[in-house]
């Protein structure tokens, strides 16, 4: 049998990232090492809630070891229009018997590194606050990571901003820290790349049938609701949302995609630096695409194999199916 | 009397040798630990500077070593620079040679986890004294908030209510990390700011610096070593003697009388074009901020210089 891979999933989940930590938990090639919330789409009291519940819903039951409660610097807003009040929809669920880590996120994920000599993986799908104090206060751990992804950034574009996409806008200064840390093999599933890899409306009734047959589809049938509920309160044109309903693109689930399997995507490699302090362009990933100003820190994924996406993503979800 | 707990963060440094000369012979300062960081020199060398001074002056609080380099910046090249003529290619005046390799080595922790163990450990709140870029002090911050009340105050050198030395309005230490000195300037925990406005009315002039040999072995390698420091101020700045920043905050902690502090809001610009760095001071108390900080706005030079050879003769 092919060795589990280590792998720690820094996360502030979230409807996407619950669809994230189903798909790599599914894939069964992970031996996952822990789960390290982090502000983010909602409140920390909520992210660190919903991680301990997806650790256990899912079977995971690694350690849970908490991150930072707020941005390094910046002021906050955030997502709880599209993740609901509690960040899972409208789902509830009880946390009855479990309990967190005692050890912190940066200090777990040390920990963790230096265990596992180089070989361990780490996906970060929230802003990034955890992994820069991580850095700051152990900088040699880029040197033990084999292969860092993350959600995050907009080589084009932004979603909460014009320019500036939610994880990397909510924590700029933490995301230019790990930027310029020195990670090796790290991919930036941005969101140019993360709209490649989306469910059309038969895709999506797809998962919900596959869904229903798992351990897993109360939360599903939730997720899939709260979608359709949501998009009615969006301050979007008309035909913006019906392409969003008609091309659903969970962005973190695009990076479990990448960090399953690399090949399922294209990069290329670039400069990329955060702008921490414009006005109009604070939170922007700013792609060196000519190579001004420094050699190639980073893969920017520009497109996923949407059609191997969606077989992953189904794959992943029918390894929850119930006994028969 | 009982004695102030203090953890004092360091990049040692000509004047961060004077402050621990001071607060090595003070009854007022129980010295918990040193970390270190770069700043006048790579913290390598601030780090060994540091040790070489504690067996000079017989302190043995643990020393542990800190960040390499700012939260966003590249590694200082400390070949070249202001750093270098400031304060020698060792840190100490080009006079380091003249006192021993240290035997004492660093500590096993980072200076943030040491940092963090001397708060837990302690039943009261201490002082966490920073002479330096703020880098240690902000990631400490971020990585144990839980221990944040366990910090009486932050007393820091940095800073410039008016004016600045590495930029016409940016002092060094705060300049050197711009990000760190925020996260520090953010933090709900008491802080007590000691600007350039203050430290620089605190120079040993020439005749109390060669009057430091009379007092002994220490006095003579402290005389040798800020030689080049009062030369550079005179060359630089026109100022008959050598500054002795980071005196003024450790001064402080041992005789309150020898500053005067106020209290105002402070803010770091990490944007403008030529102020990115600046302490920004709202000295008329009119814009309606949090008055988040006591600053250190006059110090008294005869006293501070007076505590320097009081220390020495004890």
């Amino acid at each position: 049998m092919l060795e589990k891979r280590p792998l720690i999933i820094d996360c502030d989940p979230g409807v996407d990232d619950a669809q994230c930590i189903m798909m790599v938990k599914g894939s069964g090639l992970f031996d996952i090492r822990g789960i390290t919330p982090v502000h983010g789409n909602v409140p920390l009291e909520k992210t660190k809630a919903n991680a301990l519940f997806l650790n256990h819903y899912y079977g995971i039951d690694a350690p849970v070891a908490v991150g930072a409660e707020e941005a390094m610097i910046a002021r906050l807003e955030r997502a709880e229009m599209a993740h609901g009040k509690s960040g899972l929809g409208s789902f509830e669920y009880s946390l009855d018997g479990l309990e967190y880590s005692d050890m912190k996120a940066w200090d777990f994920i040390w920990e963790e590194a230096q265990k596992w000599k180089g070989e361990l993986e780490l996906l970060a799908i929230g802003p990034l606050t955890n992994i820069a104090i991580l850095v700051l206060k152990h900088p040699e751990v880029v040197d033990l990571v084999k292969r860092f992804v993350i959600m995050g950034g907009g080589a084009t574009r932004g979603n909460h901003t014009q320019l500036g996409e939610f994880n990397i806008w909510q924590d700029p200064h933490a995301a230019e820290i790990v930027f310029k840390a020195g990670f090796k093999d790290f991919y930036m599933v941005d969101l140019d790349a993360c709209a490649t890899a989306y469910l059309t409306l038969s895709d999506q009734d797809e998962v919900l049938e596959h869904a229903k047959k798992t351990s897993i589809g109360a939360l599903f049938e939730n997720f899939a609701e709260f979608r359709k509920e949501m998009m009615k309160y969006r301050k979007m044109p008309a035909e913006l949302i019906k392409y969003f309903l008609e091309h659903y693109s969970p962005p973190d689930a695009a990076a479990a995609a990448v960090i399953i399997d690399p090949s399922i995507c294209e990069y290329v490699d670039k400069y990329v630096t955060v702008d921490c302090n414009g006005v109009l362009t604070a939170g922007q990933t700013v792609v060196d695409w000519f190579g001004f100003t420094g050699s190639p820190n980073m893969h920017v994924v520009r497109r996923l194999d949407r059609e191997r996406y969606v077989k992953l993503y189904l794959d992943c979800l029918d390894s929850y199916r119930e006994v028969q | 009397m009982a004695k102030i707990p203090v953890i004092m963060d360091l990049d040692t440094g000509l004047d961060d040798a004077m402050a621990l000369l001071l607060a090595s012979r003070s009854d007022a300062i129980d010295i918990k630990a040193i970390t270190t960081v770069f700043g006048n020199q790579s913290v390598d060398k601030t780090c060994e500077n540091t040790l070489k001074l504690c067996e000079l002056l017989g302190i043995d609080a643990p020393v542990a070593k800190g960040a390499r380099k700012g939260f966003l910046t590249k590694e200082i090249d400390y070949s070249t620079g202001l750093e270098m003529m400031v304060h020698g290619a060792d840190g100490l005046g080009n006079k380091g040679d003249l006192l021993p390799a240290p035997v004492k080595k660093p500590d096993d922790l980072t200076a943030v986890d040491l940092m963090a163990k001397v708060l837990k450990e302690s039943d009261e709140k201490v002082v966490i004294l920073a002479t330096a870029p703020l880098t240690n002090i902000a990631t400490f911050i971020l990585a144990y908030p839980e221990l944040r009340e366990k910090v009486r105050c932050i007393a820091f050198m940095g800073g410039a209510m008016y004016g600045g030395n590495i930029k016409p309005t940016v002092e060094a230490n705060i300049g050197h990390d711009i990000e760190a000195a925020t996260v520090v300037i953010n933090s709900d925990i008491p802080k007590v700011m000691f600007p350039l406005d203050a430290t620089m009315k605190v120079f040993m002039t020439k005749e109390e610096r060669l009057a430091m040999k009379d007092t002994g072995k220490i006095g003579t390698f402290l005389a040798e070593a800020i030689q080049c420091y009062e030369e550079i101020y005179d060359r630089l700045a026109g100022i008959p003697g050598a500054v002795l920043h980071d005196s003024i905050p450790t001064a402080w902690l041992i005789d309150e009388s020898v500053v005067k502090l106020e209290d105002y809001n402070v803010q770091i610009e990490l944007n403008g074009e030529l102020t990115r760095g600046c302490t920004v001071t709202d000295t008329a108390r009119r814009f309606g901020g949090e008055l988040n900080c006591k600053v250190a706005v006059d110090a008294d030079r005869e006293k501070i210089i007076k505590m320097h050879f009081d220390a020495l003769n004890k």
